[in-house]
């Protein structure tokens, strides 16, 4: 997947298609979706994080598999 | 100063202090240069929690030890993953019969497992499950334990004993897991806890007639949900547990089972798929996203089913008139097949009126323009054919040779000018029904262009030859959709050949789900590419939720919309340099080609061995394709009005639109080629459920399955696996007895989980009662006009 409609929302946000591509959670595939999930328990859990913090933190790092694997 | 006392505070000063660029990524977040690797990028995420502990993560794959230790930081103040997938307290490898590695199951501390496969990726990814430590198992002739966990197998493999346990915890077993068991003494040690007993009565219910017996030990003394390891913890012995599988007797497994401990199977087959995104279409056609909201709401149903219909519409209406130049030799017509599937009763037919409106009122508006003209047309034809037939009477009455040398050069102007007349007919640009024969036909009188817009399935029935004796004619639907010329011998225009230079054949279909069911086993519908070209969706149906009284769609945000699709369809084709209609070549600007290259990309890369696509190429491969067309349908309808759709290119918006579509569409298609049965092992698990339910089957054999079958399946050792499927999905249970003495064994004979075939024939009941009500509504409404 490339996230097109992520893009597409940058894009429109007037931002520069270069710029790193906004993943909306919501809108991931189911994969990396658990991918995120597994990662805040693990965050939270493990590293003691607080929930809202675990997913941000998750979001990251996940979006980042994303674009290395993906290539976006 | 507080802060330099926080672990953080430390760990941030040692990382200045050693050199290395620390920047923060978030709150409470930072990426910086690995203090214990040459880092030349920054590999370590530093990430702080509530309680001032530190998650520390080099990607370079430093040791937790190190790169604590070079920060500086005491043990418990940090925390780092050990694993990429996450923080794995234990791995445990799994071997087959040879000792070949097939897969590594991880395990979290909070009792998580994670399957991982030689090459790395999580998951089975395909790989032969088998039981814990098989080689060892295969090589004793002790007695076998068997446990639920890996960590109680090593405990008591350390005791010097057999063990073994399934992948996948308590609901992993599988029937397959019985086979090495074959023949052995085996004691079961459940956990205490309900989700033990079920993983024990599995078990059992494997090991009958395999196993040469099968002794259940239940612990005492232990906690909730308590192992073996627990009771050895407690001081259990191994002489103990000996002593206590001595004195078991051998469990009766068919006093086991009992109705009360089925559950609803899991669902065969389910996918989690996302919905249109209505967003993608450009923000100039934001009146598709209005209207396809509205038609949803009005209708109630999923915004996907007028969403696809729109799009074919769309690419129905700019047929033949745009095409997509890509780059080189690449070109894409406009014209596309989707198909939506949902169940009966899903309000399809009012859905079909309201979005294919524009197309019908065009159609009409021209018949009524063109009635004279044809007219005219018919009437200078006879006089033609009459004054042929008149010419030549008086050339064979003719007595003389120069007279009758006249009337025939006067036949042979006429027939010339016959020949050069048009034959102008009455325009049909859709329709809902037609056979491959009549298609061609219309696409002839039509120039070319004709749209199959249905809310039934019936199309897939013609296509595999309904009408020919079962021989598929699926010519017209490939060149149709790939726009290559036909050829067409037609009885009725006095055997002369037809042509149709660049046919667009567009598809517009709404299904009931069983229609895909199997069709991919219809000649010729795969291996010919045909089922390649359909764009499908698959939403959820909105039945048993709709609202009773829901809004209507606004006459405005209607005809905003119907006037988008009537300025496409009035589009003049472009003339090309011989003064022929062509048409319009639309191209892709080069930043939004650039999008389109890297979704290619991706695409190409699924398509490969291993990946995403490989079983789907005949469709994936035509996706890019797919896309292009979708983005010229946005291009065409933004700029039909203006007439000259050519003036611009496909700008990045509308290319992103298309591609967002495009990967909505590929789960979807991965769900369709499910249903249609690309898989044959689930086909025919699907075939047996759907005998059990229309018979009521409470208990059946084989052999009945086998029957029931006959025809589908060849010989009964195809049944195997998919009744295996249904057993693992909780469909159905083998209750059969165990066979002793002469004679032949008995068909192995299964039990229906009474809790599905109840809610099956509830459903059943729910569907023709809302079939009934649908066709009194319908009735209603049929008076009330």
């Amino acid at each position: 997947m490339i996230f097109a409609l992520e893009r597409l929302r940058l894009l429109r946000a007037g931002k520069s298609l270069d710029s790193p591509t906004p993943l909306d959670i919501d809108n991931l595939p189911v994969d990396w979706r658990i991918d995120f999930e597994e990662r805040v328990a693990i965050l939270e859990y493990d590293g003691g994080l607080t929930r809202e913090d675990a997913e941000t933190q998750a979001l990251t790092e996940i979006a980042e598999r994303i674009r290395s694997t993906e290539q976006i | 100063m507080k802060n330099i006392e926080k672990p953080i505070g430390r760990a941030l000063t040692a990382l200045q202090a050693l050199g290395k660029k620390v920047k923060q990524t978030g709150p409470k977040q930072w990426q910086a240069q690995c203090p214990a690797h040459e880092d030349h990028k920054p590999s370590l995420s530093v990430s702080e929690g509530t309680d001032g502990r530190l998650l520390l993560d080099c990607k370079a794959g430093c040791t937790f030890e190190s790169v604590r230790e070079a920060l500086g930081l005491n043990k418990g103040e940090a925390y780092m993953r050990t694993e990429q997938k996450g923080n794995f307290v234990a791995s445990y490898s799994y071997f087959d019969e040879s000792g070949r590695l097939l897969y590594k199951i991880h395990r979290t501390p909070d009792k998580q497992f994670y399957p991982q496969t030689p090459d790395g990726k999580f998951g089975y990814n395909g790989s032969r499950r088998v039981l814990y430590r098989l080689p060892e198992l295969l090589e004793s002739t002790e007695q076998v334990f068997i446990v639920e966990g890996e960590k109680d197998v090593d405990r008591l493999r350390g005791l010097g004993l057999t063990a073994t346990t399934n992948p996948g915890g308590s609901n992993g077993w599988r029937k397959e897991y019985a086979e090495p068991l074959r023949g052995r003494n085996v004691v079961v040690l459940p956990d205490n806890d309900e989700a033990g007993q079920k993983w024990c009565k599995a078990v059992e219910s494997s090991l009958r007639g395999v196993a040469a017996s099968v002794k259940l030990v239940e612990l005492t003394d232990l906690p909730e949900s308590g192992d073996v390891s627990d009771w050895l913890n407690n001081g259990g012995t191994k002489e103990k547990l000996i002593q206590l599988a001595e004195q078991q007797s051998e469990v009766d497994v068919l006093e086991t089972i009992t109705e009360s401990e089925w559950e609803l199977p899991a669902q065969l087959g389910h996918f989690d798929l996302p919905i249109f995104p209505l967003e993608a279409f450009p923000g100039q056609l934001c009146v598709f996203y209005e209207f396809c909201e509205a038609v949803a709401e009005s209708y109630q149903v999923p915004v996907d089913l007028p969403a696809m219909l729109a799009l074919s519409v769309g690419g129905a209406s700019l047929a033949k008139r745009i095409v997509v130049h890509i780059r080189g030799d690449h070109w894409e017509p406009v014209n596309l097949f989707a198909v939506v599937a949902l169940p009966p009763a899903s309000r399809k037919s009012g859905v079909f009126r309201a979005v294919t409106e524009p197309l019908v009122l065009f159609e009409r508006q021209e018949v009524e323009r063109l009635a004279p003209i044809i007219e005219l047309n018919r009437n200078q034809r006879i006089l033609l054919e009459d004054s042929l037939k008149h010419a030549r009477k008086q050339a064979v009455a003719s007595k003389n040779a120069e007279d009758r040398k006249g009337y025939a050069e006067q036949t042979d102007k006429i027939i010339k000018e016959l020949n050069e007349l048009e034959v102008i007919t009455s325009p049909q640009y859709i329709g809902d029904d037609a056979t491959p024969e009549s298609i061609s036909s219309l696409l002839y009188d039509n120039a070319g262009r004709f749209a199959l817009l249905s809310a039934e399935g019936d199309i897939f029935d013609l296509m595999a030859g309904r009408y020919s004796n079962g021989n598929p004619n699926l010519g017209v639907y490939l060149k149709g959709h790939a726009s290559d010329d036909i050829r067409v011998n037609r009885a009725n225009r006095d055997f002369k050949p037809i042509y149709i230079h660049k046919p667009a054949l567009s598809i517009g279909v709404a299904v009931q789900p069983d229609v895909l069911r199997g069709l991919t086993l219809k000649r010729g519908f795969r291996g010919r590419g045909l089922l390649g070209r359909f764009l499908y969706s698959l939403p959820q149906s909105c039945l048993g939720h709709r609202e009773i009284n829901p809004r209507p769609v606004d006459p405005k945000i209607a005809t905003a919309y119907q006037n988008k699709i009537l300025d496409a369809l009035r589009l003049e084709p472009n003339v090309n340099t011989d003064g022929k209609p062509c048409p319009h070549i639309v191209t892709i600007g080069s930043d939004t080609l650039k999008e389109l290259d890297r979704f290619a990309k991706w695409v190409e890369k699924q398509l490969g061995p291993g990946g995403d696509f490989a079983s789907m190429g005949d469709w994936a491969g035509k996706l890019v394709g797919a896309v292009c067309r979708i983005a010229g349908i946005f291009h065409g309808l933004i700029y039909a009005a203006s007439g000259n759709p050519a003036k611009a290119q496909i700008d990045a918006e509308t290319m992103l639109g298309a591609i967002a579509i495009g990967e909505y569409l590929i789960p979807h298609a991965k769900a369709a080629f499910f249903e249609m049965g690309a898989d044959p092992e689930i086909d025919s698990a699907r075939r047996i459920l759907d005998w059990v339910s229309s018979k009521q089957k409470e208990e059946f054999t084989r052999r009945d399955v086998f029957n029931s079958l006959r025809g589908r399946i060849q010989k009964v050792v195809e049944l195997d696996d998919p009744l295996e499927i249904l057993t693992n999905h909780g469909y159905i249970r083998d209750v059969s007895q165990e066979h002793k003495g002469p004679g032949r064994k008995p068909s192995q004979k299964y039990k229906t989980n009474p809790l599905w075939l109840a809610q099956n024939t509830q459903n059943a009941q729910n569907y023709r009662a809302d079939l009934n009500s649908a066709h009194s509504a319908q009735f209603a409404q049929e008076v009330a006009i």
